[in-house]
């Protein structure tokens, strides 16, 4: 997995890029997550859009994100989710937790509703 | 003399106690570059003798302290200092709020040298010695590889005072693998204290300094792994002991389960659960993530479900309440999927949820599959979620497929997950063999789909053939 970040505004887009499958990943992710936080980010995107493929340890890294940006009073979303990650998430019926977007823009547009 | 020497090369050999050949090919050839390149005769009977105790000392302790600190009283008796240190260079702890600080790594611009072993230092003046590894004379040691003695540390301006009593120096860098990795320093309040023959001394110490820092490092490298090794063997050897050691053997039906782990522990499970004479529970959940939590996890799923099933009947509401137990008792990446169905033998119907798992598959005599999906989220991330249950009727001639992500996701990683397809034609190709032999293609089929030699997933599959 790659992960680089970038900031539009307030907003902190991360993009992850490349097999998202847990282990490293997970450590990468969330110490990059908590940088944001600790920069006073409240607002996060992950952007999906790039990677290949995600298995059950991915989706327990997006898991844990959303909670600890919603324990630190923040809001997180996803961006660009491929058919894999919709699957997943689908299958998991996960998609309720998530708020799903197919464009970063369209993410990033829905914090100021 | 040689005779000597030969007589602590075979003690070095002999030991057992130095575990990596590197390690062990490192310290012979520098017994070797003793007997051979330097001239042993140079040494005075002390100095020998210092060494010899030291090859001793390496082939037998592994706390590079202890054999530093020995070095170091060693060396007094033949060198006599007033104040010594041996020092390592190492990464800077990261300082809070000063990310703008240059990065550590390759230019050594965050490293610092920090003191393994000191001596004749006062506590004062030895904390005053956490600097920056290219300040001082050890410094200069270290950024030039080389060594240096200064007569009159007073006219020099690399000096950095620690001791107002010091007036010459000697410092030798300790080069392990061509890299420098430490500093020997020795200080005396005399003038010109070190002769330039006590350089060379100090030099063939250092190499014996990086032997023990070396090795020192590799044992605790081997321990940690050994640690690991053996828990992930328990973690294993708890994870078999929890799953079914045989089918359960019910009239008219077929049944098997299978599981296959990871070279990691993983976090598959399946049961069969009897609850009634005739009514008889499945299960089969994947905790995400490996290793020895993810086995305890499974170990507490199935703990909480067994203890559950057993008080009540109603099956979302024992999912619930494992759901919330946890929930509570999981960090956040931590979640399970799973499915828990009760099959009535008698009356064909099975009732179930599914958890966020993977759909089991219904197999009708006609052709037709019924994906088993209705339930709730995933186990331990809602900690309210509500789940619903749902009645299927396992007709005979029907049989029922179940597995975890191993198996279905087989081979994704490279781009291609087996999927659904694969398992349905298996399946429907060996309908009218027995169940195990069933579940062993399915999980063969994902294991080659996979590619052989390659990291692969817990594989657990579980068949049910309603004759």
């Amino acid at each position: 997995m790659k992960l680089r970040s970038e900031r539009h505004g307030e907003v902190a887009v991360m993009e992850l890029r490349g097999k998202v499958m847990g282990g490293p990943d997970s450590t990468v992710f969330r110490d990059e997550l908590k940088k944001q936080l600790d920069d006073g980010i409240k607002k996060v995107v992950i952007d999906l859009g790039r990677v290949d493929w995600m298995n059950s340890s991915g989706l327990g890294i997006l898991i844990g994100g959303l909670t600890t940006v919603k324990n630190a009073g923040g809001e997180m979303k996803l961006a660009r989710t491929t058919d894999k990650i919709k699957s997943l998430l689908m299958i998991t019926k996960l998609v309720q937790v998530f708020d799903t977007f197919d464009s970063v823009e369209g993410a990033i547009a829905s914090f100021s509703e | 003399m040689l005779a000597r020497l030969r007589e602590s090369r075979s003690a070095l050999s002999t030991s057992g106690r130095i575990d990596d050949p590197g390690v062990l090919l490192h310290l012979l050839a520098t017994v070797e570059r003793l007997l051979t390149g330097v001239s042993v005769d140079r040494f005075s009977g002390m100095e020998f003798e210092l060494l010899r105790r030291m090859a001793m000392l390496l082939a037998r302790a592994v706390e590079e302290e202890e054999i530093l600190a020995a070095m170091l009283d060693g060396l007094r008796e033949v060198l006599p200092f007033d104040a010594a240190g041996v020092y390592l260079v190492s990464p800077e702890q990261s300082v809070a709020g000063d990310d703008e600080a240059a990065p550590s790594g390759e230019d050594g611009g965050d490293l610092t040298l920090s003191e393994l072993v000191v001596r004749g230092y006062y506590r004062e003046e030895a904390r005053k010695f956490r600097q920056k590894f290219d300040e001082g004379i050890v410094g200069w040691t270290i950024a030039n590889s080389r060594s240096i003695v200064v007569d009159d540390v007073r006219g020099d301006h690399r000096y950095i005072e620690l001791r107002s009593e010091t007036r010459s120096e000697l410092a030798v860098p300790i080069i392990s693998r061509d890299v420098v990795i430490g500093a020997i320093n020795l200080e005396s309040d005399r003038l010109a204290a070190f002769p330039v023959e006590s350089v060379k001394l100090v030099e063939n110490l250092a190499s014996y300094a990086a032997v023990a820092l070396e090795r020192a490092k590799t044992h605790r490298e081997l321990t940690e792994a050994r640690a690991v090794e053996r828990e992930l063997e328990i973690a294993r050897e708890i994870q078999s002991k929890l799953l079914p050691k045989s089918q359960p053997a019910i009239p008219g039906y077929d049944l098997a389960g299978l599981n296959a782990p990871s070279a990691a522990v993983g976090g598959d499970y399946y049961d069969f659960i009897p609850i009634t004479s005739k009514d008889l529970g499945l299960v089969i959940a994947d905790v995400a993530g490996k290793g020895f939590a993810a086995g305890m996890v499974m170990a507490s799923l199935r703990s909480a479900l067994r203890m559950r099933v057993e008080t009540t009947y109603s099956i979302r509401h024992v999912i619930a309440t494992v759901n919330r137990f946890l929930f509570d008792s999981t960090g956040p990446e931590r979640y399970v999927t799973a499915f828990y169905g009760v099959l009535d033998t008698e009356t064909f119907q099975l009732t179930y949820v599914n958890a966020g798992h993977n759909p089991p598959l219904l197999l009708n005599p006609d052709g037709g599959v019924s994906r088993l999906t209705d339930g709730g989220p995933v186990l331990g991330v809602i900690r309210e979620a509500e789940y619903e249950q749902a009645v299927v009727t396992f007709a005979p001639g029907s049989m029922l497929v179940m597995f975890t992500d191993g198996i279905i996701e087989a081979g994704g990683e490279r781009g291609e997950e087996l999927g659904e397809e694969r398992i349905i034609a298996t399946a429907r190709r060996l309908a009218e063999k027995p169940a195990r032999t069933i579940a062993a293609a399915i999980e063969r089929e994902a294991v080659r789909h996979h590619g052989r030699g390659r990291p692969i997933d817990d594989r657990t599959v579980i068949v049910v053939k309603n004759r």
